[in-house]
């Protein structure tokens, strides 16, 4: 036997687990070389040392403490351990599983459905016959034709068109106050 | 679920069927708590609470953190004792619950490292030490040597990698069979060999210079 044959079966000859001829074998092989005769040695002292070690004990109490928690166990009641068990646990699961499965479907189903979005309601604003009204029958219009010059009119209507058009946008947002 | 299982209240002394679980092995007081006998479970809280404790405290190093691990190895035996495969062995069950457990805490640990009172506990002076009222018929430097040496074992120990460790500590301080080990590391039996060889050398070679 050669020493790497010997620390291959080191393990099971420690343990004692060999066949009794490769026992012989090791213990031969241990005579002969030093090497392999001190690792010997220097393993089964060592684990001699930490099987040796005193083993420490659990504190005073420990199993009652132990057996309390247990009896905790015990007591804890059903609903809090497991809520869905009751009917009312389970009413809420069941409606909870429904909620689920409907977003699924909607989301399986509308995932290669092109996007449509909600028709637009467009509404023209009725026409403001007040605005019509003032422009073509303002006060100082209908004053200055009576006098007979002709450009009196064209101007004042110049000049009150801005007006008229400022107003007929103000208006509409008048009328909602 | 093992509290949903029926508890008869058995009619015999308390004391006489304590005796007769504690005469029973692993397998009788099992499935004497399944069929209702609530004090069983005491009794395997007696039979593994200090070899289970040993087995922790050896992995992680902490004491009052092994105990609290070995309580919650009782926790979750009782929670599934009613799946435990009654072919098997109930030790190998629990120690496999009991690795598990070590293993997170490690793990934990390593994610968020604390500094352990036992680290702490090196830089020590005489002084701050806990009083302790030591057998005065053991001369001093026993006492000191034997600490000393406790100290290095567990230090060596300690230095282990996490997988050597589990299986060296399992055949040397818990006597498991290679067969059992494999079983409750989930490793394949050369796996375990080879690991208790390599650990068995790591730890000779840290501990030998203080036994020479």
């Amino acid at each position: 036997m050669d020493c790497r044959s010997f620390h291959a079966r080191h393990v099971g000859f420690v343990d004692d687990v060999l066949p009794g001829i490769e026992i012989v074998e090791l213990q031969r092989h241990i005579a002969e070389c030093a090497d392999c005769a001190r690792h010997d040695a220097r393993i089964r002292r060592s684990l001699l040392v930490f099987r040796n070690m005193p083993r420490i004990e659990c504190s005073p109490g420990f199993t009652e403490r132990v057996t309390d928690r247990i009896r905790a166990l015990d007591e804890i009641p059903l609903t809090t351990q497991a809520s869905f068990l009751t009917p009312r646990g389970a009413f809420a699961t069941l409606v909870a599983a429904g909620i689920v499965a409907v977003a699924g479907w909607n989301f399986v189903s509308g995932a290669d459905a092109p996007l449509s979005h909600p028709p637009v309601v467009a509404m023209v604003p009725a026409d403001d016959p007040t605005v019509e009204e003032s422009l073509m029958a303002s006060h100082a219009m209908l004053a200055s034709v009576s006098t007979g010059i002709p450009l009196w009119p064209a101007t004042l209507m110049i000049e009150q068109a801005q007006i008229e058009f400022a107003n007929y946008a103000l208006r509409p947002m008048n009328l909602t106050r | 679920m093992a509290s949903s299982v029926v508890r008869k209240q058995v009619s015999t002394p308390a004391v006489s069927v304590r005796e007769q679980l504690k005469q029973m092995d692993d397998s009788g007081v099992v499935t004497s708590f399944l069929g209702g006998e609530e004090r069983a479970f005491e009794e395997l809280v007696v039979r593994y609470q200090t070899r289970l404790l040993n087995f922790i405290y050896r992995t992680v190093g902490d004491r009052e953190r092994a105990e609290d691990l070995v309580q919650e190895v009782f926790i979750r035996v009782y929670r599934h004792l009613h799946r435990f495969d009654r072919s098997k062995k109930f030790s190998t069950w629990v120690y496999t619950i009991a690795s598990n457990l070590a293993k997170n805490e490690l793990r934990n640990r390593s994610r968020n490292p604390l500094v352990l009172f036992q680290t702490v506990k090196k830089n020590w002076q005489d002084e701050d030490r806990p009083l302790e009222f030591e057998d005065s018929s053991t001369r001093p430097d026993d006492m000191f040597r034997k600490r000393h040496l406790r100290q290095v074992v567990e230090e060596s120990v300690a230095k282990l990698p996490e997988h050597h460790r589990d299986v060296f500590i399992l055949r040397e301080l818990e006597g498991k069979s290679y067969e059992e080990i494999a079983e409750i590391t989930g490793c394949n039996l050369g796996t375990v060999k080879s690991r208790l060889n390599r650990a068995r050398n790591s730890f000779a070679e840290i501990v030998a210079p203080e036994l020479e």
